[in-house]
């Protein structure tokens, strides 16, 4: 089934972006309307690109062609298979949904000449991790975008967001050498770090343990799993709304994109079960979901709090993988598409309320839903799926990983499931509950007197919202075909 | 309708079959869109909100009639296989008939009562959209057929029923609420892990009996499934000690939303219990009969929680001032009945077990019934006084006559007087009692049984306490009077009423028609069915207990009204709440909150404080730095002015190479001047020596030559020499002879000579003689005197006489070498004949 296709969409999907990212540079100190409907003609144009690669995809054929060696085995690499596929898909949605927001989002902030080009640039960076064909690529777009976003996070100039940054540069860069070791390695022991080569290390020694844990702590870094998850909870915050939407909804997804490929191509399930690594990656699961849904209950800023949300959700992918079965890994992309959409949903909701009323405390954001219902819908719609209730996609996603999680024997990994949910539950409904019910007993000057945002926000919000409910509800739900492919495939290298 | 004349037998024993039909689908969608006309609705004309709602009502309840028929002949399915990537799926048998039946009914006339009601509620629109979704949820839990659906439903209720709760949207209501809401989620999460659990074990979430599937599996305890489930619709069904929520949530909510609540929402629980008994508790045959064992067990355990919950339940009634949270309470403790009929229906597996379930059934049933009637009555009572403190409310029986009739009449329904429904389904329970007590003996079960007996005699105990503060005794000098009670608050009231005296005075019917059709979803034994289907229960037996119940409530009620003992509260530590959920709740919840929020913080502060300890070793990197720097600079200084020495050395050792070149090459020019003139020595040498050769040759042959010559000349020489030696011999002899002569000649001579040296000899020693005695007498010679002296001294020694060589003159000398000459010749000659 695999064969090698001279498919140039993935370099055009790739190099678009990076490409035009200089002309909106260009063109944003002459017009801002052209720069605006540029950046989002780029975003479609991009998405158009990846899905026009859906056919190939889908008929289980997998795009993988070399560019350009640099040394014998080690060259500039494409390969996109369906895991690549699902995660330039979403990725490339969401961005084009962010980039409409993000015109009138930025209208009112200073440095949308730097905004743009750079959000456009970091989606090239962005797709080019998802189908670069070895490590040595992938290496390269990682650190593109890991840097490149560091603009995106300390766009707001302030102290805070400068201390922030600076915290998720150094972290950045410390994953990024970690990483940089970890492939080292991996060509030292395999001879090739290709993606295509199926199982690269095969035995379980020392220094492949050195590769995995240096590719943990690599990959781990950037999808905010404990202990390396400090940045996370400063850095998302302090970006302006859209860009958390996508650092916290797309960017770390880079990571667990990353992890999965460990898992599966430089190792693979039975050398990991061999070596008793899962219960590592288990172990930092559990404490990673408890500790990202525990900690959001005691913030009581916004989007401070839906920061650590994604932590514990993370979680759920690192549990994901760590049940080393396939109903699980299921879930766990399944979960990469769900927490994308319904992350970015509650990032740019909360962005459109930060942005209509300068409120960021969540005690003061009563009765915010009655002048926003569509905004709010969608926050409600989302963080329900959150909290896994049907027939959200978060339900699916959680009940697939549960099952998943049976199937390994581990029935505690559902309670911890499920005691994340209820302490989602715990920090999500009262914002809702504020949001639509409260508020009646505030005399007139507390109240909110905003309407709501303009129609360019509410859309994209909207969509994701509904989104939410359709991905979890409607038939042939696509998301979840793919994911069910994706890990059929993905197991079915290994085991053959 | 369902009275439609059909045996019994005829249902229960065929096999029924399968229907498909999108009809359930309707009765659940319905009402949800419904709810969204009715929000559009009411944002133009508000009034129309609560029209729309009741017609949605009964169309509703309605539609759930139209099944009826279907349902009488089979299963009635509809599958959706690829919605939510797992199936939807609808299935409708008669006990979810049953159940959805109870509810579409008690909601219809709760939303006919709120048509008129919501005027004096302030959130009238907010009430109606989403009391019709709660209506389309708790139908869709009565009428799927797999648990993932159900759950759907299950957790749909949970919001939409919160909506309800809040309605007031005041503090006590949000603080009501959000514990609702808390323990609805909770429950949802458990119940989740048991669906989750159940799947992993079977593999099918299907609402079939799993018993032998589950006892196959290894390492599955149903025990847990069991218990997950039960915690989950527990919560809902409000059993103790999960029913937290609902005093809470009564006390602050419209008298509507409890309606529904206590009359519907509460049945969703049953339901699920039900259920939850039919999967796990209930094989699919009656021969596995070795698996009872774990039904008995469970069976036992639930009877006892029912039992507990009735009897707790009523205690807490009794004690309650707000009429709600009274009616709330006797929810609870009515629950306790279903409970404990359940219980003792899956404890009497095998025995009359239908007796237990059908009790149950009826009774929540009956409960709808009545339980719906008392909080429409006391929502009249609030609509007409806006009160509901039972010590602030009395002596209404005169102005409302026709609402103490209505109360009256519900109060014997629930005290289980003989001619009511609530007697029916009290004494199915309590035969299922006795009949366990009978079956198995003991002293638990008699206990068991008088349990029940009193938890009965206290629900009329506290009844006649609301009856007592409401209708009798002197109204408040207050006038609180304020509202004319619209008539259509009363429709509701007699339809139930109706079903109320219908069930009690034709029971058998009924639980013939109804309840034992239903009993076809489990495999009970048909003896039992058929017990039940001809049970008298109108024997004396029956009536005796409902006396016995009658007198031991008058024996409680009396006294303890006497004495004032209602008025008592139990203190607030003293609740389940504050005992146990409260502080568990607490203590996990900060727990997990302080732990994460350490852990974060000590993962950050472990990143700085490694900043921190990075930077410190940077700067001792630094400082030594410094210090290599200056060793560098040092050294770099040292080894700069060793350059320069090195290159002045090197300039000089250039010089003197470049020096040594020169002479070199001048050595080498010379060398090659030499060489030349070497080689042109050698060149005229070698000529030379040729040339010398070649003289040497030449030379060689003269010399050659020479010597033949010279060897002739000396052969010539030698005859010569030969004939000068025969000459010389002879000359020798000769010269031998004049020799001679010349010797005697000589020896004269000498002769001669001696004798003239003693002459001179004597002269002399006269001479001397004279000289000494001339010294003497002179004295002082002069110079001339000495001279003569000395000339006279020499004298005597040079006698030129003598033989001297002074004395020999020229040509003696001349003769002496000729004569060595001759010699001389003659010896060469001797020689140089000899030598040839």
């Amino acid at each position: 089934m695999e064969t090698v296709i001279y498919n140039f969409l993935p370099i055009w999907a790739v190099m678009f972006p990076v490409f035009m990212s200089v002309i909106i540079f260009i063109t944003g100190n002459r017009s801002e309307k052209l720069r605006n409907g540029l950046s989002v003609a780029t975003a479609v144009v991009t998405f158009l690109s990846v899905a026009a690669m859906y056919p190939v995809i889908i008929s289980g054929e997998i795009i993988v062609f070399t560019l350009f060696d640099i040394l014998p085995g080690l060259g500039i690499t494409v390969r996109v298979d369906i895991l690549s596929f699902c995660l330039a898909a979403i990725s490339s949605f969401v961005w084009m949904l962010v980039s409409v927001y993000s015109i009138d989002y930025m209208s009112h902030e200073h440095g949308g000449n730097r905004y743009f080009p750079i959000f456009i640039f970091t989606l090239g960076s962005t797709l080019g991790i998802f189908m670069a064909g070895d490590f040595f690529t992938l290496f390269i777009f990682f650190e593109l975008m890991s840097l490149i976003s560091y603009v995106l996070v300390i766009h707001e100039e302030t102290r805070e967001a400068l201390r922030a940054g600076y915290k998720y540069l150094i972290m950045t860069i410390i994953g990024g050498l970690a990483l940089f070791f970890a492939i080292i390695l991996t060509f030292e022991l395999a001879g090739t770090v290709s993606l295509n080569e199926g199982t690269l290390i095969t035995v379980p020694s020392t220094l492949a343990f050195l590769a995995f844990l240096t590719f943990l702590i690599g990959f781990g870094m950037k999808a905010g799993m404990f202990p390396l998850h400090v940045w996370l909870p400063d850095a998302h915050p302090v970006a302006p709304s859209p860009a958390s939407a996508l650092l916290s909804g797309i960017m770390l997804k880079t990571g667990a994109y990353g992890l999965l490929r460990v898992i599966f191509h430089v190792f693979n399930v039975s050398v990991i079960k061999e070596a008793r690594w899962d219960l590592i990656l288990g172990v930092i699961a559990v404490i990673t979901i408890l500790l990202g849904s525990a900690v959001a209950i005691t913030q009581f800023d916004l989007k401070r709090r839906l920061a650590y949300s994604s932590i514990g959700q993370m979680g759920y992918i690192i549990l994901g993988m760590a049940l080393l079965n396939e109903k699980a890994l299921v879930g766990d992309v399944f979960h990469i598409f769900s927490h994308a959409i319904m992350k970015s949903t509650l990032f740019l909701a909360a962005g459109a309320i930060i942005w209509k009323t300068g409120l960021r405390n969540i005690n003061d954001l009563h009765g915010i839903g009655k002048k926003m219902p569509v905004t709010m819908g969608a926050f409600t719609l989302a963080a329900l799926a959150m909290i896994g209730i049907p027939p959200l996609n978060g339900f699916l996603s959680k009940w697939t990983l549960s099952l998943g999680a049976l199937d390994a024997g581990a029935p505690y990994y559902v309670v911890v499931l499920l005691v994340s949910s209820l302490l989602n539950g715990l920090y999500y409904l009262p914002i809702i509950i504020a949001a639509f019910f409260g508020g009646e007993e505030h005399d007139e000057e507390a109240k909110i007197k905003v309407n709501e945002a303009s129609y360019r926000m509410i859309i994209p919000v909207a969509i994701l919202g509904i989104g939410c409910l359709a991905f979890g509800l409607m038939p042939n739900n696509i998301a979840f075909e793919l994911s069910l492919k994706a890990a059929s495939f993905l197991f079915g290298r290994v085991i053959p | 309708m369902f009275f439609a004349a059909h045996e019994v037998s005829e249902v229960s024993k065929e096999l029924p079959s399968l229907i498909i039909s999108w009809r359930p689908v309707a009765v659940v969608l319905f009402p949800m869109v419904a709810s969204l006309l009715v929000l559009l609705a009411a944002s133009k004309i508000k009034r129309f909100a609560g029209f729309m709602a009741a017609l949605v009502g009964i169309v509703t309840f309605l539609l759930v009639l139209s099944l009826y028929p279907l349902v009488r002949h089979g299963i009635i399915e509809f599958h959706y296989s690829n919605l939510m990537s797992m199936g939807l799926l609808f299935r409708v048998d008669l006990l979810s008939f049953i159940f959805a039946f109870l509810v579409s009914l008690c909601w219809m006339l709760v939303l006919i009562y709120a048509s008129a009601y919501m005027s004096i509620e302030e959130q009238p629109v907010l009430y109606f959209c989403f009391s019709l979704l709660t209506l389309g949820s708790c139908l869709g839990v009565v009428l799927t057929g797999d648990l993932v659906s159900l759950f759907l439903f299950f957790e749909l209720l949970t919001f939409s029923s919160y909506v309800l709760v809040i309605n007031r949207l005041n503090r006590e209501a949000l603080a009501a609420g959000l514990f609702t809401l808390y323990m609805g989620v909770a429950g949802g999460l458990v119940l989740l892990f048991g669906i989750f659990y159940l799947y992993s074990a079977v593999g099918t979430v299907e609402l079939a009996p799993l018993m032998e599937k589950l006892a196959a599996t290894p390492g599955i305890s149903p025990a847990v499934i069991f218990t997950c489930f039960f915690i989950g619709f527990g919560i809902k069904a409000g059993v103790i000690p999960l029913h937290l929520w609902m005093p809470k949530a009564y006390a602050a909510s419209p008298a509507v939303v409890n309606a529904l609540s206590s009359g519907a929402m509460i049945k969703a629980g049953i339901y699920g219990v039900l259920r939850i008994l039919m999967l796990v508790l209930t094989p699919s045959s009656l021969e596995m009969k070795e698996l009872f064992s774990f039904s008995i067990s469970t069976g036992y355990l639930v009877m006892w929680l029912g039992l507990l919950t009735m009897v707790a339940g009523a205690v807490m009634a009794l004690m309650q001032g707000n009429i709600f949270k009274l009616l709330a309470y006797s929810s609870i403790s009515q629950m306790g009945y279903v409970i404990t009929g359940l219980g003792a229906g899956a404890y009497l597996f095998g025995a009359e077990e239908a007796m237990g379930f059908s009790g149950a059934v009826l009774h929540s049933f009956n409960h709808t019934l009545f339980k719906t009637a008392f909080f429409l009555i006391a929502g009249i009572i609030f609509y007409r006084t806006g009160e509901v403190e039972l010590k602030k409310l009395g002596g209404l029986w005169k102005k409302m006559p026709l609402v103490t009739v209505f109360f009256i009449l519900s109060v014997l329904a629930i005290a289980g007087i003989p001619g009511f429904n609530g007697y029916i389904s009290k004494t199915l329970i309590h035969d299922a009692l006795l009949e366990a007590q009978h079956h198995f003996g003991g002293l638990d079960l008699y206990i068991a049984e008088k349990f029940f007996l009193i938890g009965s005699a206290l629900t009329f105990c506290y009844y006649l306490k609301f009856f007592q503060g409401v209708f009798l005794g002197p109204g408040p000098e207050k006038e609180y009077f304020k509202r004319k009670v619209p008539w259509l608050l009363y429709i509701p009231l007699f339809v139930l009423l109706l079903f109320v005296l219908a069930i009690g005075l034709y029971p058998n019917f009924f639980v013939e028609k109804f309840v034992l059709a239903s009993t076809n979803v489990f495999t009970f034994d048909h003896h039992s069915i058929e017990h039940i289907a001809g049970f008298h229960f109108f024997d004396p037996h029956p009536v005796e207990a409902a006396l016995q119940v009658l007198i031991l409530a008058l024996a409680i009620y009396l006294p303890l009204n006497k004495w004032k003992l209602f008025e008592r509260s139990a203190p607030r530590w003293m609740s389940v709440e504050n005992l146990v959920f409260a502080p568990v709740a607490r203590v996990t919840f900060k727990f997990l909150c302080r732990f994460g929020v350490s852990m974060d913080g000590s993962v950050n502060n472990f990143y700085f404080s490694l900043g921190d300890n990075f930077l410190r070793f940077c700067r001792y990197v630094g400082s030594f730095d410094r210090g290599l720097d200056k060793f560098y600079m040092t050294s770099s200084h040292t080894a700069l002015q060793f350059l320069e020495k090195s290159r002045q050395f090197d300039d000089a050792l250039n010089e003197a190479y470049e020096r040594t070149g020169f002479t070199a090459r001048d050595l080498a020019d010379r060398t090659t001047r030499f060489d030349g003139a070497l080689n042109r020595a050698y060149e005229i040498t070698s000529e030379a020596a040729r040339r010398m050769a070649d003289r040497t040759m030449q030379l060689d042959e003269a010399l050659d030559r020479t010597y033949e010559r010279t060897g002739e000349a000396a052969m010539r020489m030698a005859d010569r020499a030969m004939q000068l030696d025969q000459v010389l011999d002879k000359t020798y002899e000769r010269t031998g002879e004049a020799a001679k002569r010349i010797a005697d000649r000589t020896g004269q001579l000498d002769s001669a000579l001696d004798r003239g040296y003693e002459k001179a000899g004597a002269s002399t020693k006269h001479l001397l003689q004279k000289g000494a005695a001339l010294d003497e007498g002179a004295g002082k010679p002069d110079r001339e005197e000495y001279a003569v002296s000395g000339s006279k001294a020499k004298r005597p020694s040079y006698n030129p006489l003598e033989w001297n060589i002074r004395n020999i003159n020229f040509d003696s000398l001349l003769l002496a070498l000729m004569l060595g000459l001759v010699i001389f010749i003659l010896f060469y000659f001797t020689r140089g004949l000899t030598g040839l």
